[in-house]
């Protein structure tokens, strides 16, 4: 009985459901006034421009439609961006007009962008939607007009273990999912061999601050220019597949030492500077001992092949502990349990006797985390030490807040390095409680990545680069993040600073394998960069947001991220980006107006026979869809025959046994 | 009381999805009847003929196929409304025509039209022109568009695609491209668009 009740439940569902409004995916999707009908814009193409100074990445994207139909009509669209990056600018280009955009609270962005709608203006706004999700939506399109939308956003590019890395997602259009909050909209899918039909251009300038070892790109073929300062990158051909996600990656020379440069921008009145220190590729210490608390996740959703490899990464911990140095290991599941009361000294017995409690570590049991932690931190901090937590889980953190709390609260001068393992993570949890744990978060999504991702880890616990470091600016000086994390090989640091006289060398000093160390970046060598407020106003923005972990008042945090959003136009989850035309221009002449405009012949795209003025019309929408109404209706009473059999069948069989 | 409530919700929306599909395919049929008189009255001194009072559109032309036995009144204008009652027609400044019509009515019968294929147009001032099918192809409307600005030499002829398809509002489009019978067009017969 149970599953007939379901199997006519989802033919219910089946029936049912296609009379709900079920969307469309694709890309710009335009609407016009009164009239429910949706048609696809035609992309003609996308044009992405990329500047890279140090690690700040600014992409400009444009991609220009043709509204086909022959209605005013309004776009929206929806583009996912590369995880860390922040969208900054609008623009549009509607016929020969532009119109930029600017950055107002959410709710009067929204009422800014309805109001010019509604009286026929030119307008645009841009909403973030989820952390790296956005939505675009232009009003006022006329027929057969050409639309170019530019998006401009920050990114940052990615260094580990010796590689720059920079990623410009050429699906920026597709991913597949409902986004919450968003009118209901689908992201844009791709289909599969579909995407080589669209033009794309694409231009890199990049100044690393560095020597170069190398500079490629993973999938397409680039050409590559350099003037002793910065690095042009283009496509070799820009008919080249771009079904794959246009990478970039560049090396530094390996050979250098710890590397730091700074780069400046000059604000608002405001000095604002980047510094970025690169690690060398290879370092070992063996003056500066560690004091290593090993934490693993014992709960039952680690047996099997995680905990296996949970257990390997542990052993493999152990072996590389120095003469001199100290350890623990903890295992947590419902309850804590630590090998030792207290950290004791890296003795060939002590080791020997941690391998055999990781060896005989089984597991089972539920999650509960914060104990652990609290124990690892609630040890005396013992001067000449580095105290590395070491915190491996595979499990959903639930009572995140809390948990942050107690880190903030009670890390000290303890480094936490997170090891997330599998899918169920929360990854950007982890991120930031390692940032403010002054480590590293390492994620192992596949299990077959785990003995190399361990592998780096443990050569960055191996001793930090460059440790307790100061930097010393020019002035007076708000910094972010304002405790400075320690240099590990394999992750640069990159610290930003806004004051209002910043013109002087840098200062670096910190400790490097057990003495002091220092290097100063003077003023002559700063780079000019234009990512660098923006960079420090971001830093800011999260760290504000961070406020809540400490108590603070929402209403507060919310007043001064705000403040800080629209003294420097930033997108936020309170701000967006709007863009009018100040002069209306849809009348209601206009409006009924047929199509007969001609646009210019669109760049990029060939079409047969046709000199310099085209007409472009949309694909007729061509199926009345009487055939799957039938279907259904059909299929609907079947169900209804069905269910009355199935009532009369079981209540003959009860008869029959009442019967007998 | 869940099965009483499923029953009529089913019942419901079967019966409504049938009136659905039922009512497009009784459109479609009527529409092609009522518009013969219309047509028959139109001639060159008065192309324009209301088929009934507040009709969204009047014939301009007869699509037919005389190996298939296919007729079909042609109306002016290709929007959803008007396709509702008979293939529509749209023309480019050029001479280019454009036809489009549903795929699960009018132009069911694309399905197996292959290339080399002939149809003729009458038009309403009595004119037949003849056509051959000159190339038959699917496209994805999302990146392809219908270019007005062609020439009187060739007519176009959409629906949608897969004809088997379950669900409606799919992006792909059959598409036929015809070209005149015996060689370029000689005069142009046709009728300027008001």
């Amino acid at each position: 009985m149970y599953n007939f009740k379901r199997i006519i439940i989802m033919a219910w569902l089946l029936i049912v459901s296609p009379m709900l409004a079920a969307d469309q995916p694709a890309q710009l999707w335009l609407h016009s006034g009164g009239d429910s009908e949706r048609h696809p814009a035609m992309l003609l193409e996308t044009d992405v421009d990329i500047e890279v100074s140090g690690m700040l990445g600014y992409t400009l994207v444009t991609q220009r439609f043709v509204n086909t139909s022959d209605q005013w009509a309004e776009g929206r669209y929806l583009f996912p961006l590369p995880d860390d990056s922040a969208v900054e600018s609008l623009r549009i280009q509607i016929g020969d007009r532009v119109i930029e955009g600017e950055i107002q609270e959410r709710g009067q962005a929204r009422e800014t962008y309805r109001t010019a709608r509604n009286q026929g203006q030119a307008t645009g706004l841009v909403e973030q939607q989820r952390a790296n999700v956005f939505t675009t939506r232009v009003a006022n399109i006329a027929p057969g007009e050409t639309v170019d939308i530019q998006i401009g956003f920050r990114q940052t590019v990615q260094y580990r273990h010796g590689r720059f890395n920079l990623v410009f997602p050429t699906t920026v259009a597709p991913r597949f999912g409902q986004v919450p909050g968003s009118d209901g909209m689908t992201t844009p899918v791709r289909e599969a061999g579909q995407a080589g039909d669209r033009a794309l251009s694409l231009r890199v300038e990049l100044r690393p601050g560095m020597e170069l070892a190398a500079l490629q790109s993973s999938h397409h073929l680039i050409e590559t220019d350099y003037n002793g300062e910065r690095w042009l990158v283009t496509m070799a051909d820009e008919h080249q597949p771009i079904s794959r996600d246009f990478e970039l990656e560049w090396i530094p020379d390996p050979s250098r030492p710890i590397h730091g440069v700074v780069f400046q921008q000059h604000l608002g009145g405001l000095d604002h500077l980047l510094l970025m220190m690169v690690p060398p590729e290879e370092f070992t210490s063996d003056r500066t001992p560690r004091e290593q608390i090993l934490i693993i996740d014992t709960s039952g959703s680690m047996r099997g092949d995680p905990m296996d490899q949970a257990r390997r990464s542990l052993l493999f911990a152990l072996e590389k502990l120095r003469p001199g140095d100290r350890f623990n290991v903890i295992e947590f599941n419902h309850r804590t349990q630590a090998l030792f009361d207290q950290p004791v000294a890296a003795t060939n017995a002590n080791i020997h006797r941690a391998s055999r409690f990781v060896e005989n570590l089984r597991a089972g049991g539920g999650t509960v985390m914060g104990p652990s932690l609290n124990k690892a931190m609630s040890y005396a901090e013992r001067e000449g030490f580095i105290r590395q937590i070491v915190f491996i889980t595979d499990g959903l953190i639930h009572n995140e807040d809390e948990v942050s709390a107690q880190v903030r609260r009670e890390i000290g001068n303890s480094r936490l390095f997170n090891v997330g393992i599998g899918h169920g993570v929360n990854s950007q949890f982890l991120t930031d409680l390692a940032r403010y744990g002054r480590g590293t978060y390492t994620r192992i999504a596949d299990l077959d990545q785990i003995n190399q991702r361990m592998g780096e880890l443990i050569v960055q616990l191996g001793t930090p680069v460059l440790h307790d470091i100061e930097l010393h600016w020019p002035g007076e000086a708000e910094i972010y993040p304002s405790r400075i994390p320690d240099l590990y090989t394999g992750e640069p640091l990159v610290v930003s600073a806004r004051g209002e006289q910043l013109m002087g060398d840098v200062l670096v000093t910190g400790l490097s394998d057990g003495r002091p160390w220092q290097q100063k970046i003077p003023m002559e060598s700063f780079q000019l960069a234009g990512g660098v407020a923006a960079h420090w106003a971001r830093a800011g923005l999260r760290s504000r947001l961070d406020e809540r972990f400490n108590g603070a008042d929402p209403g507060l945090i919310r007043e001064s991220v705000l403040d800080l959003a629209l003294e420097y136009q930033l997108l936020s989850p309170f701000t967006s980006l709007v863009a009018v035309d100040q002069t209306p221009r849809r009348t209601r002449q206009a409006a009924l107006r047929r199509h007969d405009l001609p646009t210019d012949l669109p760049h990029g795209r060939e079409l047969a026979g046709v000199g310099d003025r085209v007409m472009m019309r949309a694909m007729p929408a061509t199926d009345a869809g009487s055939e799957s109404s039938l279907l259904r209706g059909a299929l609907a009473l079947l169900l209804i025959g069905l269910l009355l059999g199935h009532k009369r069948m079981t209540r003959d069989v009860e008869h029959e046994e009442e019967r007998s | 009381m869940i099965r009483s409530l499923l029953l009529v919700s089913l019942l419901a929306g079967g019966l409504w999805q049938i009136g659905q599909g039922g009512l497009v395919q009784v459109k479609a049929l009527m529409g092609q009847l009522l518009l013969e008189r219309a047509f028959a009255a139109a001639d060159a001194d008065e192309p324009v003929q209301i088929p009934w009072p507040g009709a969204l559109s009047h014939p301009v032309a007869r699509l037919h196929l005389p190996d298939r036995g296919i007729r079909r009144l042609v109306l002016d204008g290709a929007n959803s409304p008007v396709l509702a009652w008979g293939p529509g027609m749209e023309s480019g400044p050029n001479g280019h025509h454009l036809i489009a019509a549903h795929r699960d009515t009018h132009f069911r019968f694309l399905e197996h039209v292959e290339p080399g294929e002939t149809m003729s147009v009458e038009w309403v001032d009595g004119s037949v022109e003849h056509w051959r099918v000159a190339e038959r192809e699917v496209v994805d409307s999302r990146t392809t568009a219908i270019d007005m600005g062609l020439e009187a030499d060739q007519l176009t002829l959409v629906t949608c695609y897969p004809f088997t398809a379950t669900t409606s509002g799919g992006p792909l489009r059959l598409v036929l491209t015809l070209t005149p019978e015996n060689g370029p067009l000689t005069t142009d017969h046709r009728l300027p668009k008001k």
